[in-house]
């Protein structure tokens, strides 16, 4: 308990960082099912009749650090968070959050056209909308009265 | 501090708003000038983040936009979206006065800086 110690930081609340970690386990465990690659960064996924969206949460992370490949059936979400360059004179006493490269690979539920992409970074939430492709949109059928 | 705990609590429930009340990820680094910290609030703009300081306690509150409602259905789920809430108690040598704050890519940054009186001084030495 390190920080207990520490005579300019304080924590008020040091077991939240413990919960939010069970958190993610949790999380991991009810999508596992989806057979999804996990890992940095968390995404998001979303679909209607005409569209899936993915959201992501690279806070920190610029439009110029972010290199997106939208394949028929999967986005590739690849970038670095470089973070500010720490010098020797620095004395961390929290280093939570996380720098370096990520490289993220997402099975879309319903085949997208590649051309039909747009993504929007805005207050450290990527968003990404793929349109899906004509022939696999649902169909609405009707029904005849015989 | 019971209160505290309460309030910062990741699992926590807000009702008033509907959200989960997350614990943000900080990083705080000391120099000889100050503190400073950056927190990892995603999806806080500058008008959804909140910065207080009363009796020592540095209190970072951000809340995020509300949701428009686009009728598209869940299909795959990492992370849930909830409001920021974290608390510090800073010492008396910070200058409360000077404190600065900016958010940008959800990341807020924060500069405490250090009373003059605490600051390191580099003392001439003089030829006797």
């Amino acid at each position: 308990m390190y920080w207990l110690n520490n005579r300019f930081f304080n924590e008020l609340s040091g077991l939240d960082l413990l919960l939010n970690d069970l958190d993610q386990t949790s999380t991991r465990w009810r999508n596992r099912k989806h057979n999804c690659s996990t890992g940095f960064p968390k995404v998001n996924v979303w679909k209607n009749n005409e569209a899936v969206v993915v959201t992501t949460e690279l806070p920190g992370v610029g439009p110029s650090e972010i290199d997106l490949k939208a394949h028929p059936d999967r986005l590739i979400i690849k970038g670095e968070r470089i973070g500010r360059t720490r010098s020797n004179g620095d004395g961390y006493q929290r280093s939570e959050r996380s720098i370096g490269k990520f490289h993220r690979e997402v099975n879309l539920p319903s085949r997208i056209n590649p051309k039909s992409v747009t993504a929007e970074a805005k207050d450290g939430i990527l968003r990404i909308n793929l349109a899906r492709a004509e022939e696999d949109k649902p169909k609405q059928i009707s029904i005849k009265s015989a | 501090m019971s209160n505290a705990l309460q309030k910062s609590d990741s699992a926590a429930f807000d009702t008033a708003v509907n959200h989960y009340v997350y614990t943000p990820k900080v990083d705080i680094w000391e120099t000889e000038a100050g503190f400073n910290l950056e927190v990892e609030m995603p999806g806080v703009d500058q008008q959804g983040v909140n910065v207080n300081l009363e009796d020592g306690i540095l209190s970072i509150i951000g809340r995020i936009q509300p949701k428009d409602s686009d009728n598209y259905e869940k299909v795959y789920t990492e992370y849930d979206e909830g409001n920021y809430e974290r608390q510090f108690q800073i010492s008396e040598i910070i200058e409360e006065d000077k404190i600065q704050a900016s958010i940008k890519d959800g990341v807020l940054e924060i500069s405490l800086p250090k009373k003059e009186a605490v600051k390191p001084k580099q003392i001439k030495v003089n030829v006797g």
